[in-house]
């Protein structure tokens, strides 16, 4: 059991790691930005006109 | 109702408003354009509703893996998130803090005949997998636009394309056979609320698929203590979801099992209170 637990943790500290990390260098290359010129725009797509 | 259940409610309705209290853009049909727009929430919700203040993260990762060169940089912070998102709530956000979810509970309520989980819907809910790795990944990759937005979304019907067309002349006279498709398809599963529970959730909701993949890592949520379980089978009746045990992938951690169990081997977990599945605190 304490294995299994060990190994989750270990898991969930990865998915941490990446997670923070795959965001921090998102925001790093000015994906802020980026996300919200997309979301201020009407998406044609989203509303059934694309 | 239970404490437990108008706690929930409250919480499901605070994030519906939170997600959409740009007011104003209701009457005047067009769409907040503030820095938290940069920010993806949790749950589903169209950026393209006039009420969102945040971007919606299958909508954000669709169109960046729709998009070529630079564009798809921000699919690290899009996909950060949701990472972020599925470790420390799962699908937590399926039972509290989407608002669609909320909707379609709301719809539940109304007193007509229930179709109950069967084996048929346990198997409908293998469909959403499809559709995140169809819709959400395969189409924009190849074809270069948001498949799942385009023809299923009904968050973006409701919440954007409905509104949009009433409040904005432009965007009404151009409404065509997408449109509607979309709007039978809202209608459609706004009906089927009504007789089956959560039917968008259980079956075709692609970022409820994403976070069930973190449904064993979490750090929120109901969790079965083996060693006090008797199998006695409570929780899975008092589920409406399709699950197959507390805490697994069609879980949403909504708690209607905890009341229900009689040896209280059900309990809840948060990032700051961990306990082993002997219940002895970590």
């Amino acid at each position: 059991m304490n294995n299994r637990l060990t190994r989750q943790n270990r898991i969930r500290l990865a998915l941490a790691a990446l997670g923070l990390g795959l965001a921090a260098a998102g925001l790093a290359m000015g994906a802020w930005q980026r996300v919200l010129g997309r979301a201020a725009l009407v998406c044609m797509e989203c509303i059934g006109l694309g | 109702m239970k404490a437990r259940t108008w706690k929930r409610r409250l919480i499901q309705l605070g994030a519906a408003a939170a997600y959409n209290c740009n007011l104003p853009g209701f009457f005047r049909g067009t769409l907040y354009k503030g820095a938290s727009k940069g920010f993806c929430v949790p749950g589903l919700n169209c950026y393209s509703c006039p009420g969102a203040v945040g971007a919606c993260p299958l909508g954000s990762l669709q169109g960046f893996l729709g998009s070529g060169g630079s564009g798809r940089r921000a699919l690290f912070y899009v996909t950060g998130l949701l990472v972020l998102f599925g470790l420390v709530l799962g699908r937590v956000i399926c039972g509290f803090l989407c608002p669609f979810g909320f909707l379609q509970e709301l719809l539940y309520k109304l007193p007509v005949p229930k179709v109950k989980k069967s084996r048929l819907t346990r198997a409908l809910s293998w469909v959403k997998y499809a559709v995140l790795a169809v819709l959400v990944l395969a189409v924009p990759l190849i074809w270069g636009f948001p498949g799942f937005c385009r023809f299923i979304c009904p968050a973006g019907t409701l919440g954007g394309g409905v509104p949009l067309a009433l409040a904005n002349g432009s965007i009404r006279a151009a409404i065509g056979g997408t449109f509607w498709w979309k709007l039978g398809l809202a209608a459609a599963i706004v009906c089927a609320a009504a007789f089956i529970f959560r039917p968008f959730c259980r079956f075709l909701c692609p970022l409820g698929a994403i976070y069930s993949l973190f449904s064993k890592t979490s750090l929120t949520g109901v969790t079965l203590d083996a060693d006090k379980c008797v199998s006695c089978g409570k929780c899975f009746a008092a589920c409406k979801m399709d699950i197959r045990q507390v805490g697994d992938r069609e879980c949403i951690h909504c708690g209607d099992c905890l009341e229900g169990c009689p040896t209280g081997a059900i309990f809840w977990r948060t990032p700051l209170h961990q306990r082993n599945r002997n219940g002895d605190n970590a």
